[in-house]
């Protein structure tokens, strides 16, 4: 889920790029730092949106970097346990599928899939039921629920499952 | 262990559901499109975007209920893990616990719709290719798959609309990350949004014809494909 | 807006835990009318597990030993008469079943797959039964192939020579690799030659088999070759098996390979690279094409490459093992009696070898170090494993002497017996040919002493 949010960061900046374009550059450096980045907190900051504040710079000793306080607002996205997402199908293979929703990569392993549907190899690999009007494969879109996740630096992996009652295929680009 | 994998999810996920689901309009391809020419934007045209008046707020139509203690506590959480929960021992149930530890987590934190998620970064976009003044400056994955995926997933046009019509909801005491939920997934029956958004069970009672009526409201907001 | 007005830190962290516990729901329509004691006695693998995540940005967890048994009294707890997920395998750390944090990692990982990508030896077992079923009944093995002079032979650019010059003229084009055969890997700083008929051979093979790759070399390099050999992808997927992905140093192994060993067949031009499963190997005659390469193992004529020449293509290595592995293919699935599943395509491939030299009785002169156990030679089995008889005896029932020397005794004597007398290399050539080749191509010569 996407979520609108405060962050706050210690900015540090050298002096030579202070004067007229500081803030400039304050935001420049803040965007570099800490776009794409993930934490188990607030997930994946895809965009920032804005800076609320920026405090009373302080000089650090001896190094002459001026550390700013910055309130900032951005757009993260951070799945959670329980939340429903729509994925697109990117690898199928005998384990499962994988998929990916926005940053975020998603594993559903075939004990996850419902049991009507079976793996079928070859070329184009992808799960069937067996009347086949079901498949999922690459590229297919998918309602999944997640029900574990992982956050390291720059990325998010989770644990989705389709084997649930409104989840699996809404999209099959072999129909489409 | 395929049996176990079976277990504890509530059935029938047959596929009369997944039909049903397929048959779910799906506005994908549309809004697909129109990504790829953000890769050349440059950063510096947000710079300017910042100092000037303009970020695309969402503004005072996100409510911020969960500034309201009295909204969190109002539920059961206790549902967790009790011995009947579903999929128990495999589906760890809600986690927030996971932010609990968290003390340091910005409460001002807002749940977004998708497709107001879409609007805020679409916004950005743009005002990136007015003011791109650097073409070698790339737009960092993130933000292109955040933007791709929010597009995706947004089945309205009119983000304020829809949040106009799910907030009707909160007097039942549904949430903004239930709402959220509900908008993004785009439900066409109240069993749908039941199933997929349990935590609305324990006041299905009274949210059912509520819940119905704005289904149907939401329908007609839906993107015409 | 709004978020400036709302203070940072006006709220307690509880409301927004309360708001998101809501927000994101529980699968139960359970309704506790002990909350707040439920939620402590549930959840306390939770909020460790979290705690063990919030360290692990950091640093290794600690408290994986406490948190496994909390694992266990709270699922013991919650629900009694439920069995406790078993991971049978994770992603990322994640259990693939209950998608719990598991910090112990057991079984095999299939790196290839995904980045720590682990299944337990169960799981294995259990996917492999599944899969050979449905393999079996669409008449398909498995089949794992090594890139390097098996499929293809690559050269680093820097250790191109002067005569090698003109083949950067002939490089075909990276954008529609699906006909060339000869690339400039630029990512790579490679050349790469496909070895004749290598697409045909794919293409006819991945009927017959569900295809694996794997090198020694490194993953960037096997998925680069990857492309060039299935551009589409229709071939591989994503079983590509490079040395990142081994799980024993300079071995290779089928146990990273998700299909049963009684159904999988090897080609591989390095036999000691897969010690454990010589059974499944087809050992591949070595395909030179570039000058270093012929360095690399020795070989000081002209290559290939510099002699503008190559394999031939309908009577190299990949067109005579294609027709072995198709006779393979038939007799485990349309000339057996015994069970499908019971059937071993190792037992087809020692079946099908000692066809090869069926009826030969060999003796050896002047091949071995004289204090070598002769039983023991390399040369020896080979003979065997082809269906030769080997003795040490002269008899009139000894059909070949294998020697190197024509003016040993043993040679003399079946010059004046009219018995074959052939050079080792006649083996050899046999056994890469998958037929006894005619013994007047490998003459034995007097060495002067």
């Amino acid at each position: 889920m996407f979520f609108h949010i405060v962050l706050e960061r210690n900015m540090q900046l050298h002096p030579r790029h202070f004067g007229r374009n500081l803030r400039e550059n304050l935001v420049a450096k803040l965007m570099k730092d800490v776009e794409g980045t993930c934490s188990g907190q607030h997930g994946f900051v895809v965009a920032i949106t804005g800076i609320e504040n920026i405090g009373k710079g302080l000089i650090r000793d001896g190094t002459g970097f001026v550390s700013f306080p910055v309130k900032y607002q951005c757009v993260v996205f951070r799945p959670f346990k329980g939340e429903i997402l729509e994925a697109v199908v990117t690898m199928v293979n005998k384990m499962g599928f994988f998929a990916e929703a926005g940053p975020v990569q998603i594993f559903v392993s075939n004990h996850l899939i419902p049991d009507d549907m079976e793996f079928q190899s070859g070329d184009m690999p992808n799960y069937t039921t067996s009347d086949g009007s079901v498949k999922i494969q690459k590229d297919s879109e998918v309602r999944l629920k997640i029900i574990g996740t992982r956050v390291d630096a720059t990325e998010i992996f989770c644990i989705g499952t389709i084997k649930d009652d409104f989840l699996g295929v809404i999209n099959d680009p072999a129909t489409a | 262990m395929s049996e176990k994998g079976g277990k504890g999810f509530s059935l029938p996920t047959g596929k009369a559901v997944k039909s049903s689901l397929k048959s779910t309009p799906s506005t994908k391809d549309a809004s697909l499109k129109g990504k790829d020419d953000s890769s050349t934007k440059s950063k510096k045209g947000r710079k300017v975007q910042f100092d000037s008046e303009g970020l695309h707020e969402p503004k005072s139509n996100f409510s911020s209920k969960f500034d309201n203690p009295a909204a969190a506590s109002g539920k059961d959480w206790g549902k967790g893990g009790k011995g009947d929960k579903v999929g128990n021992g495999r589906k760890k149930e809600p986690q927030p616990l996971e932010l609990k530890i968290e003390q340091e987590l910005p409460q001002s934190a807002k749940c977004l719709m998708d497709c107001e998620a879409a609007d805020i970064l679409q916004g950005i976009q743009e005002q990136m290719i007015l003011l791109s003044k650097d073409p070698t400056i790339k737009i960092p994955v993130s933000f292109d798959k955040g933007l791709q995926y929010a597009k995706r997933t947004s089945h309205y046009t009119n983000p304020q609309s829809v949040r106009k019509v799910l907030e009707t909801l909160t007097k039942y005491g549904v949430s903004d990350g239930e709402i959220s939920v509900i908008a993004n997934v785009c439900p066409e029956t109240t069993d749908e949004v039941f199933a997929l958004v349990p935590s609305l069970k324990t006041t299905r009672s009274v949210l059912s014809q509520p819940l119905k009526e704005v289904l149907s409201e939401l329908t007609k907001l839906k993107q015409s494909t | 807006m709004s978020l400036a007005e709302s203070p940072v830190h006006s709220s307690s962290s509880d409301d927004f835990t309360g708001f998101l516990e809501r927000a994101l729901g529980s699968g139960s329509s359970h309704s506790s009318p002990d909350e707040e004691a439920d939620y402590e006695s549930d959840d306390g693998s939770e909020r460790s597990t979290k705690r063990r995540k919030v360290e692990n940005l950091g640093s290794i967890d600690e408290t994986q030993g406490s948190t496994s048994q909390i694992f266990v009294e709270e699922n013991s707890e919650a629900s009694p008469k439920k069995d406790i997920c078993t991971h049978p395998g994770s992603v990322r750390d994640l259990c693939i079943v209950c998608g719990q944090r598991v910090d112990e990692k057991s079984g095999v990982p299939l790196g290839y797959i995904h980045k720590d990508f682990w299944l337990n030896n169960d799981e294995i077992d259990r996917v492999r039964s599944t899969d050979i079923k449905k393999s079996l009944h669409l008449k398909k093995l498995y089949l794992v192939l090594d890139l390097d002079h098996t499929l293809l032979n690559s050269t680093h650019l820097n250790h191109m020579t002067a005569e090698e010059e003109y083949l950067h003229c002939q490089t075909d084009s990276l954008q529609d690799v699906s006909d060339g055969s000869l690339f400039r890997v630029d990512v790579m700083h490679m050349m790469t030659k496909l070895r004749p008929f290598v697409r045909t051979f794919l293409k006819e093979a991945s009927e017959m088999f569900e295809m694996y790759i794997y090198t020694m070399g490194e993953r960037a390099y096997a998925l680069e070759m990857a492309k060039l050999l299935d551009p589409r992808k229709e071939y591989f997927g994503d079983r590509v098996i490079s040395r990142d992905d081994g799980t024993q140093k300079h071995q290779k192994g089928l146990d990273v390979v998700l299909g049963h060993e009684s159904a999988a067949l090897i080609l591989d031009d390095t036999e000691n690279a897969w010690t454990k499963h010589k059974d499944n190997l087809i050992l591949m005659e070595r395909y030179h094409f570039f000058r270093s390469s012929c360095h690399q193992f020795g070989f000081h004529c002209k290559s290939l490459s510099e002699l503008k020449s190559d394999e031939s293509e309908p009577e190299g290595a990949l067109a005579t093992v294609l027709e072995v592995l198709k006779r393979i293919h038939n007799m485990f699935f349309y000339e057996s009696k015994d069970n499908l599943i019971d059937r071993d395509v190792r037992q087809v491939l020692k079946t099908l070898r000692k066809e090869i030299l069926k009826g030969c009785k060999i003796v050896f002169s002047r091949v071995f170090p004289s204090k070598f156990q002769a039983e023991n030679h390399q040369l020896w089995k080979m003979a065997e494993q082809l269906g030769a008889t080997c003795s040490t005896e002269l008899d009139l029932s000894v059909t070949h002497v294998v020697s190197t020397d024509a003016g040993t005794e043993k040679s003399r004597w079946a010059v004046k017996e009219k018995k074959f007398l052939v050079h080792p290399q006649w083996i050899e050539a046999s056994n890469y040919m998958w037929l006894k080749q005619a013994e007047d191509k490998f003459p034995v010569k007097q060495t002067k002493t």
